[in-house]
C-alpha cells in the first residue's frame, strides 16, 4: 500500500478520538497522538483495537509501545501486514 | 516521586466503552481481569485500575523509566477498597485512591519523609487547550501559598527529557509534582519536605 493511502487510512481510524482538530488538520509522519493530538490514553487503546480490526493484525505489547506517532504506527501497520505474507 | 491521575466518570461513560472487545485484554493483566469479572462494580473497579496505573506509569517516569504504551506491562493488586499496588519496570509504589461518584483520583503514597497534599477541582470549561493551562496554575497557586512566594513569579518549564518542574524567576525549586486533567476535572499532588524546625 502506498504511503498517502496508508495515511489517509490511518487519520480514519484517529479521526473519532482527536481532541486537537487543529493539530488534526495540519497532520503529518510526525505528529504524536497524545502530545499533538491530545487523544487521551485510553482511546489510544480504541485506535490499536480498531486498527488489529480493519487489517486483521494482532499487535502485541512491543509493537503497542512503538505507536506514539503517525510514522511509527504506519510502521507497525506495514509490519504487520507483511508478516501476514 | 510521586504520580497521579483523576478520571472524569461521566466523561469515561461517553468516551470509552470498555466492554468492547479486546479492550480489557489489552489494558489488563488476568490478574486484574479477574478482579473487574468477580467485582459487583465492574465499571468503578476498571477505571480504578486504570488510573491506578496511570498514576504510577508518571511515578516511573519520574524515577527515569522509559516511555511505554502498553498499560498491561503494569502490574495491580489491590489491598482493600482504597488502595493496592503497582509493579512497574522492576519497581514497586503503593497507591491509593479517592473513589467518588463523580471522580476517581488515585494517587502514589511517598515516604513518612513528605507531606503529600492531593487536590482535586473542577475545570471552568471543558476544552482541552485551556485544561492544562489551568491545571498548572491551580497547582502554582497552592505552592505559592504553601511557600509563600509570589504567585506571578512562578511558572512550569519543561526539561530537555520533557519533565515539568517549578521554577520561581530562573530558580529551579525542588518539588515533585504531578499534573493530571480529565473531562470536567483537574487534579494535583505534590510533596512536601516536613522542615527539621
Amino acid at each position: 500500500m502506498d504511503k498517502e493511502a496508508l495515511i489517509a487510512e490511518l487519520k480514519e481510524i484517529i479521526k473519532p478520538y482527536v481532541q486537537d482538530q487543529e493539530a488534526f488538520g495540519n497532520l503529518t509522519e510526525d505528529t504524536h497522538f497524545i502530545t499533538d493530538l491530545k487523544i487521551n490514553s485510553a482511546n489510544l487503546v480504541d485506535i490499536v483495537l480498531d486498527t488489529e480490526d480493519k487489517y486483521n493484525i494482532e499487535i502485541d505489547n512491543d509493537s503497542m509501545d512503538k505507536m506514539s506517532d503517525v510514522k511509527s504506527a504506519m510502521g507497525v501497520i506495514e509490519e504487520k501486514i507483511a508478516a501476514k505474507g | 516521586m510521586i504520580g497521579n491521575d483523576i478520571i472524569d466518570i461521566a466523561y469515561t461513560q461517553k468516551s470509552t466503552n470498555y466492554q468492547r472487545r479486546g479492550f480489557l485484554a489489552k489494558v489488563f493483566t488476568t490478574y486484574e481481569q479477574d478482579i473487574i469479572h468477580q467485582s459487583p462494580h465492574a465499571f468503578t473497579t476498571v477505571w480504578r485500575l486504570w488510573s491506578m496505573k496511570e498514576a504510577a506509569y508518571k511515578w516511573y517516569l519520574q524515577k527515569g523509566g522509559r516511555p511505554f504504551n502498553s498499560p498491561n506491562r503494569i502490574a495491580i493488586t489491590l489491598r482493600d477498597n482504597l488502595t493496592g499496588d503497582a509493579q512497574i519496570g522492576g519497581f514497586s509504589v503503593a497507591i491509593l485512591s479517592e473513589l467518588t461518584k463523580e471522580y476517581t483520583h488515585s494517587y502514589t503514597q511517598s515516604s513518612q519523609q513528605y507531606i503529600q497534599v492531593n487536590e482535586v477541582f473542577r475545570l471552568s470549561q471543558n476544552n482541552v487547550n485551556t485544561q492544562s493551562a489551568e491545571t498548572h496554575n491551580r497547582l502554582l497557586a497552592r505552592i505559592a501559598i504553601d511557600w509563600h512566594l509570589e504567585e506571578t513569579c512562578l511558572s512550569i518549564k519543561k526539561d530537555r527529557q520533557g519533565k515539568p518542574l517549578i521554577y520561581f524567576h530562573a530558580q529551579k525549586l525542588d518539588i515533585h509534582f504531578s499534573l493530571s486533567h480529565h473531562g470536567d476535572f483537574g487534579a494535583f499532588s505534590f510533596l512536601q519536605a516536613i522542615s527539621e524546625s
